[in-house]
């Protein structure tokens, strides 16, 4: 183990202090009493109860969960297809172009993904009708393209490290391949699917341009709510809504990487001991 | 290699390619086929508001002409790049002795650093914006932490009551950094990890300095995980449209605000349309020759 | 190595009938032919080795046999019943994978049951034969375990047990023991051989491990470059080798070209320049006087003294270049008076180092060769 030297520990403390000053002090200024945000006024929880009973807020959470749990779960099944079928279905017609088209989003900066989805949708409304107007349907259809990416990104990296043989071996031992893909391929990549799931269930709880691009009058996504608001200026019931989600996510993070290392742990154990066992 | 393949693809199985392809074309190509064919339109008062020529040749390139004809589209052009190119480098600045930093720690501490490193990735983008409008306020202590620090450097007669961090240029930069440094650290970090401490053995064996051997084999060696996370930066830098929105300086805009200016509301279909082809341009040269420096780098490895 | 006996499971059938029977078959990938016009026959319960370097085409065609790859031209049949165009999970053939390729998500029980799943078959029946599997391996104290539970050397008998659950007609093993050391090896190998006898299904192993073949198999077919070079018992090919090619991948031996001087019926003399002596060879078969001839002769086959022996045909003085100790023999090379090396073999008889016949470092040797031992072949080059 080569030693940290002192450049490099500064780096890291001064590195580690910009990612999350502004996210501390987010939390500490959470506790303000003051209605300015910056000045100190006392320590209160008053931003905290605001903030339940503005129901304004509490219904673009709502629509934002919804989006977020519907379009993760199409995402998941599209991207997971998507993936196998770029890795395991060997080079059928037209494969590069499918692995082509889902690398687009990922390269492209959002605003172009948003203002061309929109083109799409406004084009679409003119030629069949539909969508007449802006909402659940078309932010749905925006979030799912644009996770799918991800979630098939997430796939393909996971099912190439994969030795294909397993499934061979289940094909040689008399599963058709549906059989090979139920109870083979698929419980062998579903932790990339469910990370898959995680990151396009985040993605779209998160996101701004392509929604704002997407979304109709009276279909505002929390990420939406809040540009709002920012446009408009600093609130403290903006920092304790941030500092409500920091903390679910901490939480949620550090609990599942920690049974994740546990994991990690008897399985190492486990392999040492077979190894062992051996002689 | 070609990619194994197991499925005798028949029936029920064209059904996983066919799903997932019918999406990708109608929502991901069609939308690109769109934007390109209306940068050639004229725009119209209209609804769609734009209409191709009734003659040969059909298209036309005024959106292009005046793409380059109007200074204010260049500029922006020209601020959105080198906003994107002064917070790649600084990214890499700051990121690079990060990742270098977090292969040289013990396991149970890279372990905890590197997920300080993606927890921010899992908080909403927004909020994290939000959090610096409030520290680069002129009232912030962040700010009077800055200006007291300034006032200290400087004669008295450069003092300042406050510095204006907000609505600039070096604000949206700041926030840019911030935002993307993540996308800086993972892949250099998993670039230096994979690579053999050995070698830096070797070369401090054969007489090499620390600071020679990062020049002579580290940094050549990092240089896929640099253009890596170069392009991870620079490209979402150039079109960001929510920083600039929130901290810039609105007289000077960036690229993406133009786009959806046009766009929302001038109307202009393929003004907007013209500028998206433009940025895909900009945007996908560095792209390609960074696919043609990765697959030159694997036919190295290979061979 | 060639005066082992032959392995257990050895039948006595060599081949006689046709149970499995590859007829002229092709295997191309684009402009590359893996498999180039192989004929081959197998018989009912033999344990039988493809051989060859990588990339000899050997894998492929396991992997036709096995149904994962499709002849490019030319037909399989397994007992009787052409192959083509049936789908791998329709064959009776099952394969044990090089990588294993256990399920990682499935018990050791459930790996081994899997196949039987496909099987209308009780339940109780089905553990049963789990069961049974489980104890001819020798695992059944691991039925609960996951593949990474369990050492190399388990997970290769899970391997076994899997693909002989189903009771196939053929079982194909590729490198069954190339991920094993070197000690397990030796004592899987023979484990292997009894469960093919036990059993009496029809093995087929791939190697590249030509000691593994030979302890291993009842035949065995040589393969290069898609073709197959010589299809024998380990022992025809070790001491009757049909080409150079042959002598030279199995065993080491020692290569000169010459030219004949003189047959007579029975024996041939052969001029050999880089040996600077004329060899008496016994001929095996009629000469054409076409292409190269080139002697060939084992290293453990050369006798060696310090001082010239008598009456012995074939001899040459020469100087010890170098040795080295093996313990169970030495290896010598004896450089001659042309410069020519030679390679010989051998054993080390007595105990000690202070073996007063020990040669050793610039001493003077005379090397003999039995006009039996000498191969001849006429290759063209």
């Amino acid at each position: 183990m080569k030693r940290l030297s002192p450049f490099l520990l500064t780096m890291m403390v001064l590195g580690y202090l910009y990612l999350y000053a502004p996210i501390i002090s987010l939390i500490v200024f959470s506790f303000n009493k003051s209605r300015l945000v910056t000045v100190w006024g006392g320590f209160s929880t008053t931003w905290y109860f605001k903030l339940f009973e503005n129901t304004q807020i509490l219904d673009a959470a709502w629509l934002s969960l919804r989006l977020a749990l519907i379009s993760a779960t199409v995402a998941t099944i599209l991207g997971t297809m998507a993936g196998i079928a770029l890795v395991r279905f060997g080079p059928f017609r037209g494969r590069t172009l499918l692995s082509g088209l889902i690398t687009t989003p990922l390269v492209m900066p959002e605003v172009l993904t948003g203002v061309s989805t929109l083109m799409l949708f406004l084009l679409m409304a003119k030629w069949i009708g539909w969508p007449a107007r802006r909402g659940f349907s078309t932010l749905l259809i925006a979030h799912i393209t644009f996770s799918m990416t991800y979630v098939t990104t997430v796939i393909t990296s996971r099912l190439s490290t994969i030795d294909v043989s397993i499934e061979e071996a289940a094909l040689d031992l008399g599963s058709p391949p549906w059989q090979v893909l139920r109870d083979i391929t698929l419980p062998v990549i579903s932790p990339a699917i469910l990370s898959g799931w995680l990151l396009a269930f985040t993605i779209s709880l998160d996101d701004v341009v392509i929604t704002s691009f997407t979304n109709g009058p009276g279909y505002n996504t929390l990420p939406m709510l809040v540009w709002a608001k920012v446009r408009l200026g600093v609130t403290p019931d903006i920092n304790a809504l941030g500092s409500l989600i920091v903390g679910v996510v901490a939480i949620g993070v550090t609990l599942s990487s920690i049974v994740i290392t546990r994991q990690e742990r008897r399985r190492e154990k486990e392999i040492q001991a077979a190894l062992a066992g051996e002689q | 290699m070609k990619p194994a393949a197991w499925f005798d693809r028949r029936g029920w199985s064209d059904i996983i390619i066919g799903v997932p392809y019918a999406w990708a074309i109608v929502f991901i190509l069609v939308p690109i086929v769109i934007v390109s064919a209306l940068s050639f339109a004229v725009p119209v008062l209209n609804s769609p508001p734009y209409a191709f020529a009734q003659s040969w040749p059909y298209v036309s390139t005024g959106s292009f002409h005046r793409l380059f004809a109007d200074s204010i589209y260049v500029r922006s052009f020209g601020v959105s790049l080198f906003n994107a190119g002064v917070a790649t480098v600084l990214c890499l600045l700051i990121g690079y002795p990060m990742a270098l930093g977090l292969t040289r720690v013990s396991k149970a501490a890279n372990r905890v650093l590197l997920m300080l490193i993606v927890l921010p990735f899992w908080t909403s983008f927004l909020l994290r914006v939000y959090a610096w409008i409030g520290l680069m306020g002129t009232t912030s202590w962040f700010n009077r932490l800055l200006t007291s620090l300034y006032n200290v450097l400087v004669p008295q007669a450069w003092h300042v009551p406050h510095i204006q961090i907000m609505y600039t240029n070096f604000a949206v930069i700041f926030v840019v950094v911030y935002s993307y440094l993540p996308f800086m650290i993972l892949p250099l970090y998993a670039n230096l990890e994979k690579l053999d401490r050995t070698l830096d053995e070797a070369a401090m064996d054969l007489g090499s300095r620390p600071w020679q051997v990062f020049v002579d084999v580290t940094l050549p060696l990092s240089m896929p995980g640099i253009i890596a996370g170069g392009l991870l930066v620079f490209i979402p830098a150039a079109g960001e449209l929510v920083i600039p929105g929130l901290v810039g300086n609105m007289a000077d805009p960036m690229i993406g605000a133009i786009i959806s200016e046009e766009f929302g509301l001038n109307h202009d279909w393929p003004m907007a349309a013209s500028i998206s082809v433009a940025l895909l341009v900009v945007l996908v040269v560095p792209l390609m020759a960074y696919t043609r420096f990765q697959s030159r780098a694997e036919a190295g490895a290979r061979g | 190595m060639a005066e082992t006996a032959p392995a257990p499971g050895a039948p006595t059938d060599q081949g006689g009938d046709r149970f499995i029977s590859v007829r002229n078959v092709t295997k191309q990938f684009g402009s590359f032919t893996a498999v180039d016009g192989v004929s081959l026959d197998i018989g009912k319960g033999e344990l039988f080795a493809l051989l060859g370097s990588s990339g000899c085409g050997k894998t492929t065609l396991l992997r036709m046999l096995a149904g994962f790859e499709q002849p490019s031209s030319g037909q399989i049949f397994i007992d009787g019943e052409d192959m083509a165009g049936i789908a791998p999970y329709h064959r009776p053939i099952n394969m044990m994978f090089q990588s294993y390729a256990l399920f990682p998500h499935m018990t050791v029980a459930r790996n081994i049951g899997y196949g039987l799943k496909h099987e209308r078959m009780a339940r109780s029946e089905r553990d049963d034969r789990v069961a049974a599997m489980l104890d001819l391996v020798q695992l059944k104290d691991f039925a609960r375990r996951l593949p990474h539970q369990l050492s190399g050397g388990q997970r290769q008998r899970v391997a076994l047990a899997r693909a002989l659950a189903k009771q196939p007609k053929l079982l194909l093993l590729d490198e069954p023991l190339g991920a094993l050391d070197k000690k397990l090896r030796e004592q899987t190998q023979f484990e292997i051989a009894n469960i093919q006898y036990e059993t009496g299904i029809t093995f087929v192993v791939v190697t590249h491990d030509q000691e593994e073949a030979m302890t291993l198999a009842s035949r065995i077919a040589v393969m290069d470059r898609g073709r197959i070079r010589q299809l024998d018992t380990p022992r025809t090919i070790y001491e009757f080798p049909g080409s150079r090619f042959v002598a030279s991948f199995i065993g080491s031996v020692n290569l000169f070209e010459g030219e004949l001087v003189r047959s007579d019926g029975d024996h041939a003399e052969i001029m050999v320049p880089d040996l600077g002596v004329t060899l008496r060879a016994l001929l095996r078969g009629p000469l054409t006087g076409k292409g190269t001839l080139t002697c060939a002769f084992r290293p453990e086959k050369v006798r060696m003294t310090r001082d010239k022996p008598d009456g012995r045909a074939n001899t040459i003085k020469g100087v010890v270049q170098d040795f080295g100790y093996f313990g169970k023999d030495s290896l010598y090379r004896i450089k001659l008076p042309t410069q020519a090396l030679v390679r010989v073999d051998a054993p080390n008889t007595l105990r000690g180092g202070d073996d007063d016949n020990a040669a050793t470092w610039e001493d003077d040797v005379y090397l003999s060769i039995d006009p039996a031992a000498i191969m001849l072949f006429e290759d063209p080059a």
